[in-house]
């Protein structure tokens, strides 16, 4: 196994009865015991028993993975993994199977296998295997790893954007990474892939097997979806010839309706097909195609990124032979994902929550911010941690000019909140005030200084909005008011 | 009140160079130049556009990808060298970020394949060690002009100046090779460096040397008007406290 790839021979249904193997159960032993002692000391034992089985026993995610009857879909991509897993595993749960998934979004080869020991039982089996079927969102460069190991009946890939230029590489190198490990795939796995990005789709002549896209075919509002791309858009070149390619409709960044003028490249045509036909602050209302059926969608989730989620959920379903009008009911029903456009009720303030982590992501949520009502609190968190990246250049690619009519306080946290002030006083926003240090102190002040009644819209990344919620939590607020966007 | 001249600043590729959101220092100087009353009017440039430079008061050039990089590489040289090069030898203030850095030197030489032909108005040139080498990663400290430079750099890349002035001396971090303690470079007009963050917003005296040149060079030498920068002082200084860099 020169490639650490996973014994299981091609094109053969993956459920196998599983020889006993003392490695792989000690692995097991070792990896719950790390869990136990894990959780013991406050954390949440997400990813360490996987990281010790798999000291113990390489082959532990692809050994337990192939007892799965129902097969694995991986979802990869740079924004709205959470959201859109989330989402799949719903819609796939209405057909019948129960579903494994690492929902807490510990999305390395070791989370997965964390996941996976959590269902076996020491004699290295799957409980219920055959009832059971996956859904693991996993992280960009974890991909291929993850794709040899256990081996998925499908792949779903969503976008790909600029993100963490210091922790990821280019874009460009991880589709070409991507691109090696979709040859390596089985014939009969599927790839469901977002029509609308077109490093997503160029991937599609790799694949050894059916591909199904889907896209975004009319967003409501056409005079915004001028067809120039942000200055930040990422995959603006053809991917096959270089050459700049033209936009129709253009949803956000470099999603949109692209074809090259130099050669015969262009956004397929999509078999899952979305149209927006009404969208405000609060969500969307969609008619969502597949071929002749269709079914309508009424989306309580904000932005135009949540759309692309929704529509990505709703076409990996399908191609697992979810009805569409099941997929779409599953899909409308799932909350927003830890941390993504959650409210919650503060000493009668109410806060929503938005990640953010790259320019792309970071622009859609300003423009649902930028929806609230513009008098109440803006709070701003950013940090330099290793998980958000430690290279804080990317606030400059964000529009932040988009809130410059901002009259409420805007306030930045967080260890790099000065950088964050600079560039918001480069965005001529006159009203920001710095909360340096702890950030719990930043989101006290925020709540402080909003009426009872106001809002609060967070906009942090990712370990600042761990350690929001933290506070919050600490306060007994996060428990006690917690309740999914609506 | 000094009268100021409109100013022009050509702000080359700006789909094509802008990995590391060098669009930053563009906004610092429109926004400075706002500020002070100055009239600045920004031209993009892309592939395929001949324009004429001499018209133009500053130039700014960010980084790409690597794919990128080689389109604008070869479009630098076939569609804009001469007249860019007779611009900056006549004193063009120019601002040359990452790999818009290492396409003015003479040229870059990838791990695998062809030397890349640069500009060859910096005399530098930039060699990529090999896929094993470590990337230069991390928050930079110089020495510039009497004060501290803070930025980002992210590259491959190890340039080694012939001929050309450093920038600064790094202070901490990398800069242009992680050997011989330069980090950038000085040519003329042209300042050319590995720092991002954005630069220029984060270190005010530099964005303002840039607009002091441009105007000496259209007659005007009066002081600039000082703008309020605590703010920037302030990120600067909470950089550097971390960094434990003393000034």
């Amino acid at each position: 196994l020169a490639n650490g790839g996973c014994r299981v021979k091609r094109d053969i249904p993956t459920v196998a009865a599983p020889r006993f193997s003392p490695r792989l159960s000690l692995a097991i032993l070792a990896g719950r015991g790390a869990g136990y002692i894990s959780r013991r000391l406050g954390h949440g034992g997400t990813s360490l028993p996987g990281l010790v089985g798999l000291q113990i026993a390489p082959q532990l995610a692809c050994d337990l993975a192939r007892q799965l009857a129902g097969g694995v879909v991986l979802v990869a991509g740079t924004n709205g993994k959470t959201t859109t897993a989330t989402m799949l595993a719903a819609a796939l749960a209405s057909s019948g199977p129960s579903i494994v998934h690492n929902q807490e979004g510990s999305n390395l080869l070791r989370g997965v296998a964390t996941t996976l020991v959590r269902h076996a039982d020491l004699a290295g089996r799957l409980r219920n295997a055959a009832h059971l079927m996956a859904v693991f969102e996993v992280d960009e460069a974890a991909l291929p790893q993850v794709m040899r190991q256990t081996r998925p009946r499908s792949v779903l890939l969503t976008n790909l954007f600029r993100d963490q230029l210091d922790r990821y590489s280019e874009i460009a190198l991880t589709a070409a990474r991507w691109r090696t490990a979709i040859r390596s795939l089985p014939a009969a796995a599927s790839l469901v892939l977002n029509a609308d990005d077109p490093l997503i789709a160029s991937l599609a002549d790799a694949a050894p097997g059916h591909v199904v896209y889907f896209g975004v075919e009319e967003w409501p509002v056409r005079d915004l979806d001028r067809a120039i791309p942000a200055a930040s858009a990422d995959s603006l070149f053809c991917p096959r010839c270089s050459t700049a390619l033209s936009f129709g409709v253009l949803a956000f960044a470099h999603l949109g309706h692209y074809r090259c003028p130099a050669c015969d490249f262009q956004r397929p045509e999509p078999f899952i097909k979305l149209y927006v036909t009404h969208s405000s602050g609060e969500g969307s209302d969609v008619r969502v195609t597949a071929g002749d059926a269709s079914a309508t969608l009424s989306l309580r989730l904000p932005g135009r990124y949540n759309v692309y989620n929704a529509a990505a959920a709703i076409a990996g379903a399908v191609n697992a032979g979810v009805a569409l009008i099941a997929a779409v009911s599953a899909v409308q029903t799932t909350p927003g994902a830890f941390g993504r456009a959650e409210t919650l009720r503060v000493r009668d303030r109410f806060l929503r929550i938005f990640l953010i982590k790259n320019p792309t992501g970071a622009d859609e949520v300003l423009r649902v911010a930028a929806q609230a009502d513009p008098s109440g609190t803006l709070l701003l968190l950013l940090s330099d941690n290793a998980a958000d990246g430690h290279d804080v250049s990317w606030i400059w690619d964000v529009n932040f000019e988009q809130v410059s009519a901002w009259t409420g306080p805007v306030i930045c946290g967080g260890t790099r909140a000065e950088d964050l002030a600079v560039r918001l006083k480069y965005a001529a926003i006159v009203t920001t005030q710095v909360i340096p240090g702890a950030i719990g102190r930043a989101v006290q002040h925020a709540i402080q200084i909003t009426p009872r009644g106001g809002a609060v819209q967070i906009l942090a990344t990712y370990t600042a909005m761990l350690a929001a919620r933290d506070s919050l939590a600490r306060g007994g607020y996060v428990e006690q008011y917690w309740q999914a966007a609506t | 009140m000094t009268q100021y001249p409109r100013l022009r600043l050509a702000y080359l590729y700006p789909r094509l160079m802008n990995l590391y959101s060098d669009a930053g220092n563009v906004k610092c100087i429109a926004m400075r130049c706002t500020w002070r009353g100055i009239m600045l009017e920004v031209e993009e440039v892309e592939i395929k556009e001949t324009p004429d430079f001499s018209r133009f008061d500053l130039a700014f050039i960010g980084g790409g990808e690597d794919r990128q990089q080689v389109i604008a590489a070869q479009d630098l040289l076939s569609c804009k060298r001469d007249s860019l090069l007779r611009a900056l030898h006549d004193g063009l203030v120019c601002l040359a970020v990452c790999g818009g850095y290492q396409l003015f030197g003479a040229y870059y030489r990838p791990a695998e394949g062809d030397d890349l032909p640069g500009l060859g108005f910096i005399k530098a040139s930039t060699h990529h060690p090999g896929h094993g080498a470590r990337r230069c990663v991390g928050n930079v400290v110089i020495d510039w002009a009497g004060t501290l430079l803070v930025g980002f750099e992210n590259h491959g890349g190890r340039t080694s100046l012939e001929g050309s002035q450093p920038l600064g001396r790094v202070r901490f971090g990398r800069g242009n090779n992680g050997a011989d303690g330069t980090e950038g470079a000085i040519e003329g007009n042209t300042f050319g460096t590995y720092l991002h963050g954005s630069l220029l917003p984060k270190n005010p005296a530099l964005a303002d040397e840039l607009l002091r040149r441009a105007l000496v060079r259209r007659g005007v030498s009066a002081p600039l008007t000082r703008l309020d920068d605590r703010l920037e002082i302030q990120a600067r200084d909470a950089m550097l406290a971390r960094l434990a860099v003393r000034r």
